[in-house]
């Protein structure tokens, strides 16, 4: 994929719908330098936050399960940091994992175990209601990786680790089906990266950079999943640029 | 800048680029762009130049054209054409008031 058609990609779907055929030409006249290409990538966050468009061709219209799982999705991620920062917080000094403050302790595993229960309810409502998005790999992927954090729960960490990050990278590729690329790509980079850390391949720091990688990558890559959805699903596909036409004739008829 | 782009924020600047480019005739993005850096010394990014066009197409003061192959033309509205005569007749106005208290000031 070249560099224009990724930067076109960061715009919303109604705004490359209207205008994408004429900025590819413009990019194609006149290449973009650093300094373009920065200003494309503020021109994509403006048209994301102050939208000009009133016809949006990307019809959707979440129900009251859609903000749900997207709330699930927000405030698990948010617990996942809360988790981490409260382990490491809790410990005595840096690359330590004893626990000085056990009541600390407990509250982040509250948090945690709070945390990895709603993600299951968004892997599974995902499975659910967004099957012909996902299409049966994605669907049985995200299955998966709900059922991995049972393993973690039950003390199998390194089982769930491996089956979590088997069952995220799986699902990745038809996430980019409902939410945006990155963020579909966000969560199973944070996973490898997790599985990296656990396995030791990633950190001098024992499992301390773990912690930092699960509440500094894992944790936001789940609040954004959970922002990503909270659009809920699409009544048709995008009008311009690069898609997937795979979901095109299930999700028309949705 | 007045009430015409007053709420178009810091696109204000290069929205009237725009508008006093597309002053002399219809021109499409590409066209704009080096109209406007032309007329202005300024550079015109592209994501500024659509992100301008935009607002100023959603306020109705330029409207698209039909495609000609893959680049669109735009042009001043009528709407547009009042805004664009007021703020440069604003902007003399506002020159002249200030050489003459620079010339009064010697």
């Amino acid at each position: 994929m070249s560099t224009t058609t990724w930067l076109l990609r960061l715009y919303p779907a109604a705004w490359r719908a209207r205008y994408g055929a004429e900025f590819t030409e413009l990019l194609l006249a006149r290449p973009p330098s650093v300094r373009d290409r920065l200003d494309i990538l503020r021109g994509a966050v403006d048209a994301r936050l102050n939208p000009q468009l009133t016809e949006d061709p990307v019809l959707r219209n979440p129900t009251a399960a859609d903000r749900l799982l997207a709330l699930a999705g927000v405030v698990a991620g948010a617990l996942f940091t809360v988790w981490a920062t409260i382990i490491i917080l809790a410990s005595p000094r840096w690359g330590s994992m004893d626990v000085g403050d056990e009541r600390l302790a407990a509250i982040g595993y509250a948090a945690g175990f709070l945390g990895m229960l709603l993600a299951v309810c968004v892997l599974l409502g995902l499975a659910a209601r967004y099957v012909e998005e996902l299409g049966p790999v994605g669907a049985l992927a995200a299955i998966v990786a709900a059922l991995a954090f049972f393993f973690a729960i039950s003390g199998a960490s390194l089982v769930g680790l491996v089956m979590l990050t088997g069952g995220i990278a799986a699902l990745a590729p038809s996430l980019s089906r409902i939410v945006h690329p990155l963020v579909a790509a966000a969560l199973p980079l944070a996973t490898i990266m997790l599985a990296l850390a656990m396995l030791g391949f990633v950190g001098s720091e024992g499992q301390t950079t773990f912690w930092l990688i699960w509440g500094g990558g894992f944790g936001p890559a789940w609040v954004l999943l959970g922002f990503g959805l909270r659009h809920g699903r699409r009544a048709d596909l995008l009008a311009a640029g690069p898609v997937d036409q795979s979901a095109s004739p299930s999700a028309a008829g949705a | 800048m007045n009430d015409q782009l007053g709420d178009i924020g810091r696109f204000a600047e290069p929205s009237l680029f725009i508008l006093a480019s597309l002053g002399e005739g219809p021109k499409h993005g590409y066209a704009i762009m080096t109209d406007v850096e032309a007329i202005s010394g300024q550079r015109l990014g592209p994501g500024t130049l659509y992100a301008a066009l935009a607002r100023l197409e959603k306020r109705g003061l330029i409207e698209a054209l039909e495609p000609e192959d893959r680049r669109r033309p735009y042009r001043l509205t009528g709407l547009g054409e009042s805004a664009l005569r007021t703020l440069l007749e604003g902007l003399s106005s506002f020159a002249r008031t200030g050489l003459r208290r620079l010339e009064e000031g010697r």
